[in-house]
């Protein structure tokens, strides 16, 4: 007798369940003999069956059955002596408590269309072997029978008669959705693409009772693996030391519920193997696929992709429609079911994460979102509360293809300035840092757009209509940024975000030319400026800086792929950003108007007035390298290393360091360049690095030594464009 | 009128701190109690918030006089199709100043985790709608058995009332439609609205 208990302490009446079952095989064997022979006449009282029929399927119903139990039971059913209704019934107990044997299932199989059982009870048999085929400990042998189900389809004609005769029978539809991603060269008809559940569960209330048996003893079980454990843990020490080293460390039932938490993919299995081909399998090394890659045959089931990187070589090297519609196929299904047909439980919300994780591994392997994930994302972005699977949402949105602008914005772009507006400021962050990757894949599209190869990573939208949308969404990214600062601040995450955008933007643009180059809105400039932290300072000049770059490069590229001549206007309306900065930063003539090009950071004349009145005569060198508030501290302690290394200094400066003081005791452009050196030199200190203050130095001494006659890169711009359309 | 609201009609209440009256309309059966008793216990410590409920728009007379509503919510589930029809409704008697950021939709899935096989109505039916009537207002799914869930979207509609409220200096809900995008293929109120009926 079995002395196991359940969870909640009882005792497993298994006794009783033998009992049952032993008093229905005894049951089914008189009912035979009768039949052969006349002369039995002690058969079993009808109302006695039905009674213990009962009784099983309550008990079933509860504590489920074992192994041994449910062949038993099955064998009974097969027998189909019983008549056909307590039979019916009889399936109904058909409970597990456990993985079921493979062999049950293939036992129906074997069964099918003979008689006894009846057909009804046939019928009632497989739509149990649908509900626990996830529970099967093996499906490689049911798998060699999928002709045998198809046969009772009449799927060896493909069943277009069966479509043609039943018309859009949406299980059928959903099968030659599978084979056409296998043969769409012999599935010719079109599929409608639904979102209604092709193959529903058969009976909800019976999974229902067999997920509830099932959950009360995966406790039950890890209990009793535990048990097993310490047993093993007294013989030997050394399997103890293996057993903690691979499930105990976890705890087995961790170990087996974080398993039941992650999507199944299939593993890497090629059955339809010719003597020439070769299989994933065999491939053992990065070196076997090089030399076999020609050869290779694709696995069976395509999503293995999911979780085998060199099958995902395989498929970049090889990209083909219908592999990826395959690949597509299973990962739709798999969506469909985690999110429309299942409850939203913790369990299905932790499975999807772990599918979107495997995604995301795939889509920055291979350099593309398939499509089905497009479509995924645009539905989920609608509803999506913006925090559960955070990560792997935006790094999939940096994978979207292009589109129209006006599609995109409607589609991706308005739902999520929605969830910007109410979230945080690090989702912001990461919102903005999601544009920029999603910018520098469109720009890498347009530029395989000229090449011949990765033709099937190509978009749908044409060059102009390409560089249409990445103009677009520059200059939508531009506003949402600019809302980010007001919002939020000027906060120095958000300042991060928005550089980093404008850093691949510049550089992109350095590289490239798709069009007019694209500057930064001035506020988004002077907000960096302006800011008191010194790092949006320096960044912000060194995109300036690469935009001076890439407009003196732009001229000498007249000619080629998508480059345009600027209008004059737009050069001095950037000419006067550069103006500004130098102005302010090494001129000491903040908020000047009377240079050429400057704009006095497009302030108006009262404005001036009113911050003169504040900083007096000093408003000039306010914003000045040594005054500024982002640089003061750093000016502070350069001048502070200055004074020590300098033995000729008697005298140390205790206030900030301003013009007159500096020049005072030193030469005041030494100490400048001296000041940058020392910025710079510091690694670990990103402030300086390559940014427009060395750089603008560097040129200040070349083309003017003398400070009163500082060039800026204004003039350098003006004369490189001077050939430029008005 | 007793039963006209809109957001400027009354002084704020002279209180100390941060305070706000959310309106949540919708039927009996969304849990707008559930809700709202959620909102206050998890914004306890940011503002003190007051929730009044109403079962649709206009609000019946009142003897009494009525407090100023701050924000308005309406209350949908996915599960009942009646409450969609008491939004569309209720939002075409709402005062056109709530459209302007002091008003959103908080969709619910039910009362237990319910299969989306449930849903009586399209969310693609409800965000043309809103799309269409009230142009980019805030709509936010919730499933009222998720606490993390909950917590994450009070947050978020807290964030509106904030700026609906004047909490956040310099920001209005007007800055916060700064960066959005019109059509002009979109459909005209002249399909939407139905004609009166004398």
């Amino acid at each position: 007798m079995n002395t196991a208990q359940t969870t909640e302490g009882q005792p497993i009446p298994d006794h009783t369940i033998y009992e049952k079952i032993d008093f229905l095989k005894e049951s089914a064997l008189l009912i035979s003999l009768a039949r052969v022979d006349a002369e039995i006449k002690e058969t079993p009282i009808k109302s006695d069956i039905k009674d213990n029929i009962a009784a099983l399927i309550e008990l079933a119903e509860w504590y489920g059955l074992d192994n041994m139990q449910l062949e038993q039971v099955m064998d009974v059913v097969l027998d189909g002596e019983l008549d056909e209704r307590d039979n019916n019934r009889l399936v109904k107990s058909l409970i597990p408590r456990d993985k079921v044997q493979e062999i049950m299932a293939i036992h129906v199989l074997g069964h099918l269309g003979r008689s006894p059982p009846e057909f009804t009870t046939q019928a009632l048999l497989l739509q149990w072997v649908v509900i626990v085929y996830k529970l099967l400990d093996s499906h490689e042998e049911l798998q060699l029978l999928y002709g045998v189900v198809f046969h009772y389809l009449e799927f060896d004609t493909l069943s277009l008669d069966l479509q043609s005769r039943i018309g859009d029978d949406p299980p059928l539809m959903g099968l030659l959705t599978v084979y056409k991603g296998y043969f769409p060269n012999l599935v010719l008809i079109e599929i409608p693409k639904s979102r209604k559940l092709i193959f529903k569960c058969p009976d909800v209330e019976w999974k229902h009772i067999i997920d509830e048996v099932q959950k009360r003893w995966s406790n039950e079980a890890s209990l009793s693996t535990m048990e097993s454990q310490q047993t093993a843990l007294e013989f030997s020490e050394e399997l103890s030391e293996e057993l903690s080293s691979e499930e105990s460390s976890v705890g087995p039932s961790v170990a087996k519920k974080r398993k039941t938490r992650h999507v199944e993919i299939p593993q890497t299995r090629t059955l339809d193997v010719t003597e020439k081909s070769v299989t994933l399998e065999e491939v053992g090394s990065f070196k076997d696929l090089v030399s076999n890659i020609d050869k290779l045959q694709l696995p069976s089931q395509l999503a293995a992709v999911l979780d085998n990187r060199m099958l995902q070589h395989m498929v970049a090297c090889n990209p083909d429609e219908t592999t990826k519609a395959r690949i597509s196929h299973w990962l739709y299904q798999c969506i469909m079911e985690l999110l429309y047909w299942s409850d939203q439980t913790p369990e299905t919300q932790e499975k999807l994460g772990d599918l979107l994780g495997k995604v995301v591994r795939m889509t920055e392997f291979m350099k593309e979102l398939l499509p089905v994930f497009n479509g995924f994302l645009v539905k989920y972005i609608k509803c999506w509360d913006g925090k559960l699977h955070r990560k792997h949402i935006f790094q999939l949105l940096e994978y979207v293809k292009p589109e129209p602008f006006d599609d995109f914005y409607r589609t991706f772009l308005a739902p999520l300035k929605r969830l910007f507006c109410v979230s945080s400021v690090t989702w912001k962050a990461r919102l903005l840092r999601s544009y920029t990757g999603l910018l520098k894949y469109w720009v890498f599209l347009y530029r395989l757009q000229g090449s011949s190869r990765h033709q099937n990573m190509e978009t749908q939208l044409g060059p102009a209509e390409l560089v249409k949308s990445i103009n677009r969404l520059v200059t939508y990214v531009d506003r949402v940024a600019l809302l980010a600062l007001e919002v939020e601040n000027d906060n120095v995450e958000i300042q991060h975000a928005i550089l980093l955008f404008y850093e691949a933007l510049s550089s992109l643009q350095l590289e490239h030319s798709w069009g007019r180059i694209i500057i930064p809105s001035s506020a988004t400039i002077y907000r960096c400026f302006f800011s008191v932290s010194g790092m949006p300072l320096s960044r912000i000049c060194n995109v300036v800086l690469h935009y001076k770059e890439a407009f003196d490069l732009n001229d000498q590229r007249i000619g080629q792929r998508g480059v345009i001549r600027h209008n004059r206007d737009y050069l001095n309306y950037f000419n006067s950003f550069v103006m500004d900065l130098c102005n302010c930063i090494w001129r000491n003539r903040a908020f000047n108007k009377v240079d050429r090009n400057s704009r006095g950071f497009q302030l108006e004349d009262e404005t001036i007035e009113v911050i003169k009145g504040i900083c007096g005569e000093q408003v000039g060198s306010s914003f000045s390298l040594t005054l500024a508030p982002a640089l003061s501290a750093y000016s502070k302690d350069c001048f502070k290393q200055l004074e020590r290394s300098s033995p000729q200094i008697t005298r140390m400066l205790t206030c900030p360091v301003t013009y007159p003081v500096a020049k005072e005791n030193e030469n005041y452009v030494e100490s400048r360049i001296a000041y940058v050196e020392i910025g710079k030199g510091d690694s670990e200190d990103t402030l300086f690095q390559d940014a427009l203050l060395f750089h603008s130095q560097d040129i200040q001494l070349t083309v003017a030594p003398n400070t009163s006659q500082f060039v800026g890169f204004a003039e350098i711009v003006d004369v490189s464009s001077a050939t430029t359309t008005m | 009128m007793n039963n006209a609201f809109s957001p400027f009609n009354q002084l704020p209440r002279p209180e100390i701190g941060r305070n706000a009256t959310v309106l949540i309309v919708g039927p009996p059966s969304v849990e707008k109690a559930k809700f709202g008793e959620q909102m206050i216990n998890i914004l306890a410590n940011e503002m003190t918030i007051r929730i009044r409920t109403a079962e649709s728009l206009p609000l019946p007379s009142a003897s009494t006089p009525r407090p100023r509503i701050d924000f308005v919510l309406f209350m949908l589930s996915m599960t009942q199709a009646d409450s969609f029809e008491v939004f569309k409704n209720s939002v075409k008697k709402l005062n056109e100043e709530y459209f302007l950021g002091r008003c959103a939709v908080v969709v619910t899935q039910g009362k237990r985790l319910e299969k989306v096989t449930h849903y009586t109505f399209e969310c693609a039916e409800l965000e043309y709608f809103i799309s269409n009537v009230c142009g980019d207002m805030h709509t936010f799914y919730v499933n009222l058995t998720d606490q993390v869930n909950v917590q994450v979207i009070v947050g978020q509609i807290n964030s509106l009332i904030e700026v609906a409220c004047g909490y956040k200096r310099g920001i209005t809900p007007a800055l916060l439609r700064a960066t959005e995008l019109y059509e002009s293929s979109y459909t005209s109120l002249e399909e939407i609205w139905e004609p009166k009926r004398e």
